[in-house]
């Protein structure tokens, strides 16, 4: 159910755009004279975005005179730690996110004079890494016998997204800048590839790897990334 | 036809957002824990020494004492040991190295409903997992090689009033025997030297073939003890192999009190196997050789040195005869030690194995020509290419290799020809058979917490049995999880213990994906890869942690 959700969104997304682009291009939409696919290139721009998939460059240039292809490239280094409980046992967790990820977007300007888009397109998780370090915070007992954290020892858990993925969404701003510079918000969501996740684990902790059975099941449904990204575009020519 | 598309796409995002991230990441995760707290353990694993009674030692408490017993524990950390159903699972208590030059020596004494007492010394070496078979003599039922023999003597104020003279039946087989002659006028005396008051006392002797693995298997105080005094009174370093021409035990209770000495000595002559070799000189006894004789405390499983035996000829036999003036087990016993210097060698000896067949339970004996015992690594499996590993060899000049099928009753499977143990130092044995139609196990045992969501691997053995004759096939120690190989299509009785419950479940095996329901607690699931011919067996008893 939920793949034809996703198929039908995207299949909308991209027949949505094609139509308003077919239904601007008739010769009744003065507006669009003179302009046609053998005018791509014509305007360029690149970017500096940063969001929640990271920061990176893109380039971007119209195909014809509402329509955008924007290619580019996303990193997200991050770590930061938050206190977690599995099954009871309560943890500090240290969790790294490194995402790196290459896409080609299609941007539709809906309307001739107002900076509102769809964009649509893939994306291809060249790494998707989500580590999480679980250290118990406090002692554990089981059978009467009580554990201190560092007898019990440490669990990594290790999520892994890479792969390709498509998104869809809302540009906001004019795809290219009028003068030299000017800024575009992207809303949307990013559809990924099926997480894989792994465990491991020291000392008592050893014989997990089992566990990662359940986490898979679990996020079966993490495939859904919101984007919110602003971009500073330079336009080139 | 803009304005629908545009929330269209807006509902169907809306959606796909809430579809999403139904469950949380570690909703319904079960954390393993390892509670194994002891990395060391020895399992013993009593069974009755007569491989053709139905009788089997059962539930009883095995007392632990010596140098060692203090580290000694059960799964729970505390001292006191019982043996369920023939089994039981001790642990070591500290992380020290064992090895040959630093081992855990200890002590234990069993009685089991329906069994002879039995006193043994436990040599660990090895912090790896070990199985330790104690063999106990059945009343009234003993195995093949040992002969008993009860006698009553009339006493007048404790003491003897006329000559007496007695021999055992020889063991099936055999012809050997012993034979005691008590002089008129010797007193019995008890323990602290007491003379006896009692009109009668009852004597009960067992003897042991010198030729049978069976006696020597279950011979009080076993044949490699470690706490042995030698002729200077001085413990031997290391310990001995005994290599016996004869032992016997002598019980006399007059009343409930126990005869421990004699107020004069009393003679005991052991009629000889026809084949006994004299460990010496490595040609068979002669007239004229001297045995060294040995006498064993069983309160504290200490042999001493008590001088020697003078062999004879009488009516065309050989017999060594000696003079008792105390009752223990008696030994005629020459002896080198594998972990000392004494009548040794010091080479190593490896066993190659060259076979068809896989797994299984086997003793890998080193013998002497006429096959006395000289040695052995006990209750192993083997598989082709295994080397097997005397890591010392007896000071003789021939020796061969047995290898015996403990799951055949001892049925002899291979055998070396002879060699000198001294300059070989490695020899190949063959073991072919039918093989039968095996299967791999990967095998593991859980706890399954049922009040929080925890798994427990925890410290015990687990153990698989043939049901059909409760023949081994496989024993895990201190770990829950093992892989091996064993026969397929048979039914097998898995059983493990925690926190001294019993948990077992028939497992009848067979090459497909199948689930033991639970019967005992314990609940099995089994996944079968062809690819591998390997079954995967998952246990997990329910248990409140």
């Amino acid at each position: 159910m939920k793949k034809i959700t996703i198929f039908t969104f995207l299949l909308f997304q991209i027949t949505a755009i094609w139509a308003v682009d077919k239904n601007l291009e008739t010769p009744k939409n003065k507006s669009n004279e003179g302009f046609s696919i053998k005018d791509f290139g014509k305007n360029a721009a690149v970017g500096l975005h940063f969001g929640t998939t990271g920061v990176g460059l893109n380039y971007k240039t119209n195909i014809t005179k509402r329509v955008y292809g924007r290619a580019g490239f996303s990193i997200l280094p991050a770590a930061y730690k938050i206190p977690i409980a599995v099954s009871g046992l309560s943890t500090t967790a240290s969790l790294s996110a490194n995402l790196t990820n290459i896409h080609l977007l299609g941007e539709l300007q809906i309307f001739e004079r107002i900076g509102l888009r769809l964009v649509g397109g893939f994306s291809y998780f060249v790494i998707g890494d989500l580590k999480a370090t679980l250290q118990p915070k406090t002692a554990y007992t089981i059978e009467n016998v009580t554990y201190t954290p560092s007898d019990i020892g440490q669990l990594q858990m290790n999520i892994d997204w890479s792969g390709l993925g498509s998104y869809a969404g809302f540009g906001f701003g004019m795809p290219i800048p009028g003068s030299k510079l000017n800024v575009n918000m992207d809303l949307g969501l990013m559809y990924l590839s099926q997480p894989k996740a792994t465990v491991t684990g020291t000392a008592r902790l050893q014989d997990n790897a089992a566990m990662a059975n359940q986490i898979n099941k679990n996020i079966s449904d993490y495939r859904y990334l919101p984007m919110f990204q602003l971009i500073i575009n330079y336009k080139l020519n | 036809m803009k304005k629908i598309s545009i929330i269209l796409s807006i509902i169907i995002i809306a959606i796909t957002v809430i579809t999403a991230c139904k469950r949380g990441i570690t909703e319904n995760v079960r954390v393993n824990v390892n509670t194994s707290r002891f990395n060391n353990s020895v399992l013993l694993r009593f069974v009755n020494a007569n491989v053709a009674s139905a009788t089997t030692p059962g539930n009883f408490e095995v007392k632990v004492s010596g140098p060692g017993a203090s580290v000694i524990v059960n799964s729970d950390g505390t001292a006191e040991i019982n043996a369920k159903l023939g089994l039981a699972a001790l642990f070591i208590n500290n992380n020290q190295l064992l090895s040959s030059s630093n081992k855990l020596v200890f002590k234990i004494d069993v009685s089991a409903p329906g069994f002879n007492r039995m006193v043994k010394e436990i040599v660990v070496t090895s912090n790896d997992p070990s199985v330790v078979t104690v063999y106990l003599q059945e009343n009234g039922n003993p195995p093949e090689g040992v002969s008993t023999k009860s006698v009553d003597i009339g006493l007048v104020d404790g003491m003897i009033t006329t000559n007496q003279e007695f021999s055992t039946p020889s063991p099936t087989g055999t012809t050997e025997t012993v034979t005691f002659k008590l002089d008129s006028g010797t007193q019995l005396l008890d323990v602290n030297g007491n003379l006896v008051s009692a009109s009668n006392v009852s004597t009960k002797i067992h003897f042991y073939s010198s030729q049978s693995a069976s006696a020597n298997n279950v011979f009080p105080g076993g044949m490699e003890p470690q706490n042995v005094k030698g002729p200077d009174g001085q413990l031997i370093s290391g310990g001995l192999n005994f290599v016996t021409a004869g032992m016997f035990t002598m019980n006399m209770k007059a009343g409930e009190t126990e005869i421990k000495k004699f107020s004069k000595p009393i003679s005991a002559s052991i009629e000889l196997n026809a084949n006994q070799d004299n460990f010496e000189t490595g040609n068979p006894v002669q007239a004229g050789d001297s045995i060294p004789v040995w006498s064993l405390n069983e309160e504290t499983a200490e042999w001493t040195y008590e001088g020697k035996a003078v062999v004879y000829s009488a009516n065309g036999k050989l017999n060594a005869k000696f003079e008792m003036t105390h009752l223990s087990g008696w030994n005629l016993d020459w002896g080198w030690s594998y972990f000392g210097s004494y009548g040794t060698c010091q080479k190593p000896l490896t066993v190659n194995i060259q076979t068809n067949l896989s797994g299984g339970n086997y003793e890998i004996t080193m013998v002497t020509p006429n096959g006395n015992y000289l040695g052995a690594l006990h209750s192993t499996p083997i598989s082709n290419g295994m080397k097997a590993v005397f890591t010392s060899t007896p000071n003789i000049a021939n020796a061969k290799i047995r290898i015996t099928d403990n799951n055949q009753g001892g049925k002899l499977v291979g055998e070396s020809s002879l060699f000198n143990p001294c300059t070989k130092g490695a020899v190949d044995v063959s073991v072919i058979g039918t093989p039968p139609d095996y299967v791999n196990i990967d095998i593991s045992i859980v706890a399954n917490c049922n009040n929080k969501p925890v798994d427990a691997n925890f410290s015990n053995w687990f153990y698989l049995f043939k049901e059909s004759n409760y023949e081994t096939a496989f024993y895990s120690g201190s770990v829950n999880k093992a892989k091996f190989t064993i026969e397929n299509a048979k039914t097998y009785l898995l059983q493990t213990n925690y926190k001294g419950v019993n948990y077992s479940v028939s497992i009848p095996l067979s090459k497909t994906n199948f689930v033991v329901p639970s019967v005992n607690g314990l609940k099995c699931t089994a996944t079968y890869d062809a690819a591998t011919n390997t079954l995967k067996i998952v246990g997990v008893i329910a248990v409140t942690c």
